[in-house]
């Protein structure tokens, strides 16, 4: 608990600090509001004129994209500002400061700065995302609706373990943006769209070395019913535990990286 | 051209960035290919003319990847800018010209790989004998996008922060320029709207005049026009930010 308050006094020092600026904070977050709602605009063009893709509505493909930019969203809050851009921390040498305080350095990053910029990308997110479940709401049970609350929590963890694994890759390579923007970024962009449509090894990769599609391909197959094998169906019930897994193993990974840190030398 | 041998140099001092940014742009191609490849599986003349759409769009994104905006908004921030009035050279010139460095490096160290990779399917569906045109077009987008660019830098005076505006005017650009969907596609209001902004003379017009089947030559010389109107709005647009901006400056007592 000590540790939510803590969190939550540097959050209230960010944004005192922030209404400073008061135009650029709404700026921000309007921004990231309207990036992502355009890109929910797109996917309404392109099913306007082919009525489906693979059989997924524009409410289907809002719950798709939606579970992966919500999970994102809140998962960037807060790690994407400092854990996941680590190399500016490590070679500007601010790193070395963390590591001289009596809290843990992964706290530390993820108190120095909250991502209000996504809170643009959250509210656009559940707009569309309540829009797709009251459309869908014929059927979703008790037991779906627990179940998606699993999924976004599973998602968030597995979003956030990402990004802390790509950050913890600069205690290796110095540079990881780009590494990290490729495995991290683009890979989990094939997941926009239904996997379906992809030759069966992109499924079978992000299944297994990138497992993006736990966060809302599985999920969503669930959800909708459009789970056609038992194989999908138990992927996606076990969505959530790896969620919880890969943030275990990025922590674990960025542990392993401090130990070896020497810094460098600013 | 020290300029592009600068910006060359930095690109390839982390080989592995260099290439990853090909990997990431080979990646967005292909995630783009497949969808296409799927909601035009039953018509091969579409699928071909998307297939190359997407790719020159991709590389298109590289044409357009100006710094413009940050080159300028740093400068204003930390002061700098004041100190290169001083300078014998036009600011905005200059900042142009670093842009461009960027650009040209860009072009050779991302652009060509794709273009090579790509040259089989692209040979197939280029009109070849449009491609003079194109390149005039292209040259087009640039100078209005570089327009663009540096007055949202220049809006640094008001904003401070330019980030925001730049994403807006990305995002919006990336809508309505046909990077993402040719206008064509689009419903009938969007398509008016596409048409009314100045962004659809920088992907949708050249792809149009480098892969259609037939192209109009009276509809080519409207979108010319149309190119020098918007570039001589955002041309005195500018114009009146920069003066703005120096009297700002003068004022404050910089």
């Amino acid at each position: 608990m000590n540790a939510v308050k803590l969190y939550c006094m540097y959050v209230k020092v960010f944004f005192k600090s922030r209404s400073e600026y008061k135009v650029g904070f709404f700026l921000g977050i309007l921004a990231n509001f309207y990036c992502y709602l355009l890109t929910f605009l797109s996917f309404w063009i392109v099913v306007s004129r082919f009525q489906s893709i693979d059989g997924w509505g524009f409410e289907d493909m809002s719950l798709l994209y939606g579970l992966n930019l919500f999970s994102y969203a809140v998962a960037g809050t807060f790690v994407w500002y400092n854990v996941f851009q680590l190399e500016k921390e490590i070679n500007s040498g601010r790193l070395d400061l963390y590591m001289t305080r009596p809290m843990s350095v992964l706290g530390q990053l993820i108190c120095s700065r909250f991502g209000d910029t996504f809170l643009g990308q959250i509210i656009v997110t559940l707009m569309f995302l309540v829009n797709a479940l009251w459309k869908n709401g014929g059927q979703l049970s008790w037991p779906l609706v627990v179940y998606l609350f699993l999924v976004l929590a599973g998602g968030i963890a597995l979003q956030a373990g990402a990004m802390i694994l790509i950050g913890a890759l600069s205690f290796w390579t110095m540079k990881s943006e780009k590494i990290g923007s490729f495995y991290y970024y683009d890979l989990r962009s094939l997941t926009h769209y239904p996997l379906t449509i992809y030759p069966d090894w992109v499924k079978i990769m992000l299944t297994f070395f990138a497992p993006w599609a736990f966060i809302n391909y599985y999920p969503a197959l669930v959800i909708l019913g459009k789970a056609k094998t038992t194989a999908d169906y138990v992927l996606g019930l076990c969505s959530p535990a790896v969620g919880a897994g890969v943030l275990a193993v990025s922590i674990f990974a960025f542990h392993c990286g401090m130990k070896r840190y020497s810094s460098t030398g600013n | 051209m020290e300029a592009v041998v600068i910006e060359m140099k930095r690109k390839l001092t982390y080989r592995a960035e260099w290439v990853f940014t090909i990997l990431s742009s080979l990646t967005s191609i292909l995630v783009q290919m497949a969808l296409w490849r799927y909601l035009y599986r039953e018509n091969p003349g579409m699928l071909e003319y998307m297939v190359g759409y997407v790719i020159y769009s991709s590389i298109l994104r590289i044409l357009y990847s100006n710094q413009m905006y940050h080159l300028l908004a740093e400068k204003i921030l930390n002061g700098d800018f004041i100190l290169d009035l001083l300078k014998p050279v036009n600011l905005l010139w200059f900042s142009y010209l670093k842009s461009l460095g960027d650009v040209l490096s860009s072009l050779l160290l991302q652009a060509l790989p794709l273009l090579i990779l790509f040259a089989p399917v692209l040979g197939t569906v280029t009109k070849w004998e449009y491609l003079a045109a194109a390149l005039l077009a292209l040259l087009a987008g640039h100078v209005l996008i570089s327009m663009i660019y540096a007055i949202v830098g220049l809006m640094a005076f008001l904003f401070v922060e330019v980030w925001a505006l730049r994403r807006l005017t990305e995002d919006t650009i990336r809508l309505f320029s046909g990077a993402l969907l040719p206008i064509a596609l689009f419903p009938e209001p969007l398509k008016k709207a596409a048409e009314f902004l100045p962004f659809h003379y920088l992907y949708d017009f050249p792809l149009q005049i480098l892969l259609s089947e037939s192209t109009d030559w009276l509809y080519v010389k409207q979108q010319f026009i149309g190119v020098l109107v918007w570039g001589l709005g955002l041309s005195l647009l500018l114009y009146v930010s920069y003066r703005l901006a120096i009297r700002f400056c003068v004022v404050q007592g910089g």
